[in-house]
């Protein structure tokens, strides 16, 4: 399934995506932390990073490759990710659960999405 | 790498095999004359950038080079009203190009990217077989209409060229039409029929990609000749010429009905 039309909206930080099946919004940060790249996954489950501090990050450009997908380049360098739409449209009907995942890993490891600062843990929610 | 606009260029097709030795190029070449036949202008580029055979299908004589315009760019060459460029162009025959995949990459970009095209109908990319990084460099660089696939009958062709099928699907791009070499042997004094490498490949082949069976093409000793010679069949008025024919007239409905629908990007402070 191919979006109609994708804006993204640079103040609120916000891609608007278009689907035949409905319209989704997913946030800059979201797109990032779930970027198809391998410097994000990996390669075949081997490496990969969490990012994390990019609460604030933009995105100065996106192209369109080939007929699948778009190129999203971050304001923080980022571009090698390609996002295709089915990849978009999986992204926005998990949203909610990819994020909870995403911000419990950011707690087990300490680290925090606002960019340059430490999470100190007092406690663990988990009581562990 | 971002999708580019082809200046020049009204329709992008891809013929593409799995497999090597399915008479990709023959066809290619030979759709080539039929579409030029039925008043459409033509472009080739051959992106077979490791075994480059288009030169030599429309005879265009070794050692011939296109020509520079300013310091970046190329003017195709024109064979029998066919545009073409290739690597074959730019090296000479006993050069094997011996790269990695991102050397052919970048030189198939230069070949698609810097050929200043002349008002082409459908620009026709004779792709290499397999499914590597030329076909990966295509699809995420090149305004793909579409692809057309070639196979031949056998078993181990139809297994490959799936394959083929397949990487398109993941890449959106859409499967114009397959087209069955060799379906078929003619006897020239009986007119016997004979389905050397069976029967109904193609046609179940068009069913798994839904697609049109474009052409079933019968072995003939004439195409080869005329292959080799440098003047495709098609350009004559023969029994291969008709059903080259009715395979041009299919692809051109194709692509008249394939408007293609782009995601439109924009961007906006709120």
């Amino acid at each position: 399934m191919k979006p109609t039309n994708l804006q993204f909206k640079r103040k609120s930080r916000l891609l608007a995506i278009t689907w035949p099946d409905g319209d989704f919004e997913l946030s800059f940060e979201f797109l990032r932390v779930h970027s198809p790249s391998a410097e994000v996954k990996g390669h075949g489950g081997i490496g990969g990073q969490l990012p994390f501090g990019k609460q604030d990050v933009n995105v100065e450009k996106a192209e369109p490759a080939g007929n699948y997908g778009i190129r999203i380049y971050f304001d923080d360098g980022h571009n090698s990710g390609i996002y295709s739409f089915d990849t978009l449209h999986e992204l926005a009907h998990n949203q909610e659960e990819l994020w909870q995942h995403y911000v419990e890993q950011l707690h087990e490891k300490g680290l925090a999405r606002a960019p340059e600062s430490q999470v100190v843990t007092l406690f663990s929610p988990k009581g562990t | 790498m971002s999708t580019k606009t082809l200046q020049g260029v009204k329709h992008l097709v891809a013929v593409a095999s799995g497999k090597g030795g399915v008479g990709k190029s023959t066809v290619t070449a030979n759709l080539a004359a039929a579409l030029t036949r039925q008043g459409k202008r033509v472009g080739i580029l051959d992106a077979d950038i490791y075994g480059p055979s288009q030169a030599m299908m429309l005879g265009i004589k070794a050692g011939t080079r296109p020509e520079i315009i300013g310091e970046k760019q190329m003017k195709p060459l024109t064979a029998q009203g066919i545009q073409m460029n290739s690597m074959a162009l730019l090296a000479t025959d006993d050069t094997p190009m011996v790269w990695r995949g991102p050397m052919a990459s970048g030189a198939l970009q230069q070949l698609l990217f810097s050929t200043v095209w002349d008002d082409v109908d459908i620009l026709l990319i004779d792709m290499p077989p397999g499914t590597g990084d030329i076909h990966l460099t295509l699809t995420q660089a090149a305004p793909l209409d579409g692809a057309v696939v070639v196979t031949t009958p056998q078993d181990i062709a139809l297994i490959d060229a799936r394959k083929g099928i397949e990487m398109f699907k993941k890449v959106s791009v859409p499967i114009l039409g397959l087209v069955e070499n060799m379906a078929y042997y003619q006897c020239p004094s009986c007119g016997n029929k004979d389905a050397i490498f069976g029967e109904g490949a193609g046609k179940r082949l068009a069913e798994v990609a839904s697609a049109p069976l474009l052409a079933q093409i019968p072995l003939n000793r004439q195409v080869q000749e005329r292959a080799d010679q440098g003047e495709p069949i098609a350009f004559d008025d023969s029994l291969l010429n008709d059903v080259y024919g009715q395979a041009a007239a299919q692809l051109i409905n194709q692509l008249a009905g394939e408007p293609e629908q782009t995601a439109s990007i924009s961007f906006s402070d709120d």
